[in-house]
């Protein structure tokens, strides 16, 4: 049965209200252009502030366990600016065409899609996912599974936990303090960088066309295998080579040899290097989403 | 839902989806041809690996092993993921004969269920498809890039913008990756890299084609 609460507000400037809602709530927010903004409390409700003309109305459907917030605009697609705050484990679903995007202290599972924005999340837990066309995405004290794709835009992961996908057509990819099994990250164009735990039993695999290739462990048991085409490889550890095939391939065992490290640069320097060695990192992130 | 990426659907394929995404997909599925049609290319990509035997390293102890205590071999999972795997696919569907020569062995029955190539350090065998494979992947590019032209004026155009300019430096990566291939045709990191940079331009037009009618 269909238990629904339909309210709508038309305001001169705005809107501010606060709507109850009961554990395992998810929030869904469709918006066109316009910045959201996303803050936690423990209270089991949801506060929504956005700004628009008077033209644009809110809408505010929860049914099925969902709490759904749209923007209407009488004449053409709606600019709504947003300010939520929702119960700290709430699962989030954030849609924007144009505008960035914010999320500070969730530990809810959290999907967003925006075209035009960056996207900034700080937690998470669960199933993490951001997608951007056109901005930077920058997520912080993740955990669980994470998936992270932009076509034009940096991609910063900083204390992630748990598996992690990174996608970027034309981008860096730099992955700091992360503690998972298993990476994939992969870029057209960008630098990558991995710096964290290797595991044993992990499995890693970074790809770049055009960028360099860094990994930052304080060690690494690993079978390794590097493949560029035009490149160099470089490392802080011990190597010794136990075979290279054609198109500069090369496989070694580090260590215990438990974990998978696969690396490849077309054009770039593939670097494994030990945490704290001098010249480790090589570039810091951007610290706020923005468009490139 | 706009269209569900291929990594995406991959993870539906995997059941590794959270919850709600994969009911989001399975929705999806049900109205859209498009994605039902590449869900069906992936699972005939991997049941076909899966169909295929172990190739053991030429120093493998096992078969010895398993001999001597009458194991029966392991169902093989493979070891790449399942872009990866898609990747490796296309890009032997894509590859010359000359080019693939380097790398098939022959499964006895090539006619009729294609042939298989080993992917040295993947520790994995992928089917090479069909030429009709490698003609549908062009085709796909094709009715994408139609596709995204009629529906552009529906995109901001600075979205129209940076999408074109990021298919132009694919092209470029894959122009280079070709180049590379041409001087070294047995580099089997060059194939997957090819692949993958392919596949890289269908996800990003399946994407921005996505994107037109999503405002449309």
């Amino acid at each position: 049965m269909l238990l629904a609460l339909l309210a709508t507000a038309m305001l001169l400037q705005g809107t501010d209200t606060t709507v109850s809602v009961r554990p395992g709530t998810r929030l869904e927010l469709s918006s066109f252009e316009g910045g959201i903004s996303v803050t936690t409390w423990d209270r089991a409700a949801v506060r929504i502030e956005a700004e628009h003309d008077r033209d644009t109305r809110i809408d505010i459907d929860q049914s099925d366990g969902t709490l759904s917030l749209h923007g209407k605009a009488r004449y053409g697609p709606a600019e709504v600016t947003w300010r939520l705050t929702v119960p700290a484990e709430m699962a989030l679903q954030l849609r924007t065409q144009s505008g960035d995007v914010r999320i500070a202290g969730t530990r809810g599972s959290v999907s967003v899609e925006t075209v035009e924005g960056g996207i900034e999340i700080h937690g998470g837990r669960g199933f993490v996912s951001l997608q951007s066309v056109e901005g930077n995405l920058v997520l912080t004290d993740a955990a669980g599974r994470v998936n992270l794709a932009t076509v034009d835009g940096t991609i910063t992961v900083r204390g992630a936990k748990g598996d992690l996908r990174a996608s970027a057509v034309d981008g860096a990819i730099l992955l700091d303090e992360i503690e998972s099994h298993n990476v994939e990250a992969s870029t057209v164009d960008g630098d990558i960088r991995l710096d964290g735990t290797i595991h044993d039993g992990g499995e890693y695999h970074l790809s770049s066309h055009d960028g360099d290739v860094t990994v930052i462990a304080p060690a690494i048991n690993a079978t390794v295998s590097v493949s560029t085409y035009d490149g160099d490889f470089e490392s802080d550890f011990p190597v010794t080579v136990g075979g290279i095939t054609a198109g500069k391939r090369m496989t070694f065992t580090m260590g215990t040899g438990t974990a998978r490290l696969e690396l490849e640069s077309f054009d770039g320097t593939v670097a494994l290097r030990r945490s704290g060695a001098r010249g480790a990192r090589s570039s810091d992130a951007p610290t706020a989403p923005s468009r490139p | 839902m706009t269209h569900p990426s291929t990594e995406q659907l991959s993870d539906y394929l995997d059941d590794e989806l959270a919850p709600l995404t994969q009911a989001e997909v399975s929705t999806h599925l049900e109205g859209c041809a498009e994605c039902t049609a590449l869900l069906g290319e992936l699972r005939r990509v991997i049941s076909r690996a899966n169909a295929l035997d172990d190739a053991p390293p030429r120093a493998d102890l096992w078969p010895g092993v398993a001999a001597a205590i009458g194991a029966t071999p392991a169902r093989r999972r493979p070891s790449l993921s399942w872009p990866q795997l898609l990747a490796a696919g296309i890009a032997l569907m894509v590859i010359s004969g000359g080019a693939v020569a380097v790398l098939l062995r022959g499964n006895g029955d090539g006619a009729s269920r294609g042939t298989v190539a080993e992917v040295p350090g993947a520790s994995i065998v992928v089917p090479v498809a069909t030429t009709a494979a490698g003609r549908g992947y062009d085709a796909a590019i094709r009715s994408l890039e139609a596709e995204l032209q009629a529906g552009q004026g529906r995109l901001d155009s600075a979205t129209v913008r940076v999408v074109t300019q990021k298919l132009q430096l694919i092209d470029r990566a894959i122009a280079e990756a070709e180049r590379a291939l041409a001087t070294d045709s047995g580099s089997t990191y060059l194939h997957g890299h090819l692949a993958q940079t392919r596949l890289r331009k269908l996800d990003l037009l399946r994407h921005a084609a996505a994107l037109t009618r999503a405002v449309s």
